[in-house]
């Protein structure tokens, strides 16, 4: 038990590390590296505390690293609506003008970009993944992409979710 | 009898396993006003509680830690969350789910966008915020709720401190 408090405790760690590595480091050219850095050395934190205090065997490492691991996702997944959320960017939006109707939003949307920046930001991230290839105003789809793209309306069509986005 | 590793392991995986069937029957029988990241949360903490009373009523010679295996079944979960709301609500995902649905896995953006325009993203999604209380309506424009307002601000104040742009 007072392995996992300090498991829970040390997660400070996480948004501390990032933030120094992503900056006294100077390494904002990748985020995602700085965020991979703070994990490793959250991880390494939490192991440690494992080694000294905690009762050594599978269970004990078990806890610890999926505690670990619980909070390295959910900061993976709060940092990653923070840069690319596209519903917290409508709420900020409405927040800074005070009221919006429907067109305000999209007019306004990242910072006066509007909607259509957003679309071909992605489309431009998918093209950098190998998931797509554009050319002349058309996409289309790589092996990759079909694989994900198939993924996804699997999931989609087997929970019903709809056609999501 | 099995180790208290294995046992525990087992646990978490049964318990994930209670949850995402139960999840699937959920989903595909209910309307859509019922899924939602909270349903699934609620439907974790009742699949979790199940598992654990069956665990001791008829399997209690089974070993079981839920110090270990409370926070296995938690990081289950989180990954599965993860994944939910990248196929709920990604763009890339819709995008090249349209594609794969395409002749020969191609579209012009025009067609891209006939098939999934800006409008409808904007739509989906202040719809979504609307029910959850984040944003209010009144004559077709749309103001923050209070816990929205707090949000922003607080997204704003991080976006400051990691150096982030306000693009989205």
């Amino acid at each position: 038990m007072k392995l996992l408090v300090i498991t829970i405790l040390s997660a400070v760690l996480i948004p501390l590390v990032h933030f120094l590595l992503a900056h006294v480091y100077k390494l904002q050219y990748s985020r995602a590296i700085a965020m991979l850095g703070a994990f490793a050395v959250y991880f390494i934190v939490c192991l440690s505390g494992a080694f000294y205090f905690g009762k050594p065997g599978f269970l004990c490492y078990m806890a610890v690293c999926s505690t670990a691991g619980f909070f390295c996702l959910g900061y993976m997944e709060a940092f990653s609506m923070i840069c690319r959320g596209f519903s917290l960017h409508i709420m900020v939006d409405v927040y800074e003008s005070k009221s919006l109707d429907i067109e305000g939003i999209k007019m306004k949307y990242g910072a006066g970009k509007g909607i259509d920046w957003l679309f071909n930001k992605r489309i431009a991230n998918m093209r950098e993944l190998g998931l797509v290839d554009v050319g002349g105003g058309i996409l289309k789809i790589r092996p990759l992409g079909a694989l994900v793209g198939r993924a996804g309306l699997l999931m989609k069509n087997g929970l019903k979710m709809g056609a999501g986005g | 009898m099995i180790s208290p590793a294995l046992s525990t392991t087992l646990f978490s995986l049964l318990a994930f396993a209670l949850f995402f069937s139960d999840h699937v029957i959920l989903w595909r029988v209910s309307g859509a006003g019922v899924k939602g990241v909270k349903m699934i949360i609620l439907l974790a903490v009742a699949s979790y509680v199940a598992v654990a009373i069956i665990h001791y009523f008829l399997l209690n010679n089974f070993v079981v830690e839920h110090y270990a295996a409370l926070p296995f079944f938690a990081f289950l979960m989180m990954a599965y969350l993860h994944l939910y709301v990248g196929v709920d609500r990604s763009v890339s995902i819709r995008v090249l789910g349209e594609l794969y649905v395409a002749v020969d896995g191609r579209l012009s953006l025009d067609e891209l966008r006939k098939n999934y325009s800006g409008d409808h993203m904007i739509r989906h999604r202040v719809e979504l915020m609307v029910n959850e209380k984040w944003l209010e309506e009144a004559n077709g424009f749309f103001r923050v709720s209070r816990k929205a307002a707090l949000l922003a601000r607080i997204t704003i104040a991080l976006k400051k401190l990691y150096g982030i742009d306000m693009g989205g």
